[in-house]
């Protein structure tokens, strides 16, 4: 039971993907990501931080 | 919290270069109460407290009222943290299976500005979150409960 995100089109970007994995928007800055998804009423995606695959795996995700 | 939610390990695409296989993280739908906006967030067992970004807190209306600072040591930098009790809600990965109510919680949260984290907005620790439900993680998936269910299972 793993939900496996594809977010390597938007790396270092933050963006909002809805429950299927597909990303609906996405911002280099977390607040312009947060107005866009009140903006466009996209209230069921969910905002993270697309990592960098290739960078060394951190303790705590940091 | 009548059930256990259920909850599907997450692999954000960390560590495509590992040979061991994927890196999971146990993330889990959060937003500030009665604000439609969810974020994804990690629950860090080892973590103290529960931290989010100064962009989660602005989405609180009203703004909760600061409370004391805390010195937290985050990725090799000291942050002198405000802290604040915010009121916050979990949501089921899937609204399909069993309730679709958002389970609230008031949580104290550390703000860490800036954010040093790369992949979610909020870390939730054991104060403002682990305190507040019962998590059992398993191989595969891991659940959310209620507190009162480790008490009622292990006495």
């Amino acid at each position: 039971m793993v939900r496996t995100l594809q977010l390597d089109e938007w790396v270092g970007e933050w963006v909002a993907v809805d429950r299927s994995g597909h990303v609906l928007a996405h911002a280099a800055q977390l607040r312009a990501l947060i107005a866009e998804v009140e903006d466009r009423a996209l209230f069921e995606t969910e905002i993270m931080r697309a990592p960098d695959p290739s960078a060394p795996v951190s303790y705590g995700f940091g | 919290m009548d059930d256990a939610w259920r909850y599907p390990y997450t692999d954000f695409g960390e560590g495509r270069d590992l040979q061991s296989g994927s890196v999971l993280r146990a993330a889990v739908p959060v937003s500030v109460a009665a604000v439609p906006v969810i974020f994804s967030a990690i629950i860090d067992t080892g973590g103290p407290l529960t931290v989010v970004s100064i962009d989660v807190l602005a989405t609180a209306d009203p703004h909760p009222e600061p409370g004391p600072p805390v010195l937290l040591n985050l990725g090799g930098r000291t942050y002198r943290a405000a802290t604040f009790r915010l009121s916050l809600q979990l949501h089921p990965i899937d609204a399909r299976n069993g309730s679709a109510t958002p389970r609230p919680w008031l949580s104290t949260v550390a703000v860490i500005d800036p954010w040093p984290h790369k992949g979610t907005a909020l870390i939730l620790g054991k104060t403002g979150f682990l305190e507040s439900f019962t998590v059992t993680f398993g191989p595969s998936a891991f659940a959310v409960e209620d507190a009162e269910a480790f008490e009622i299972r292990f006495g």
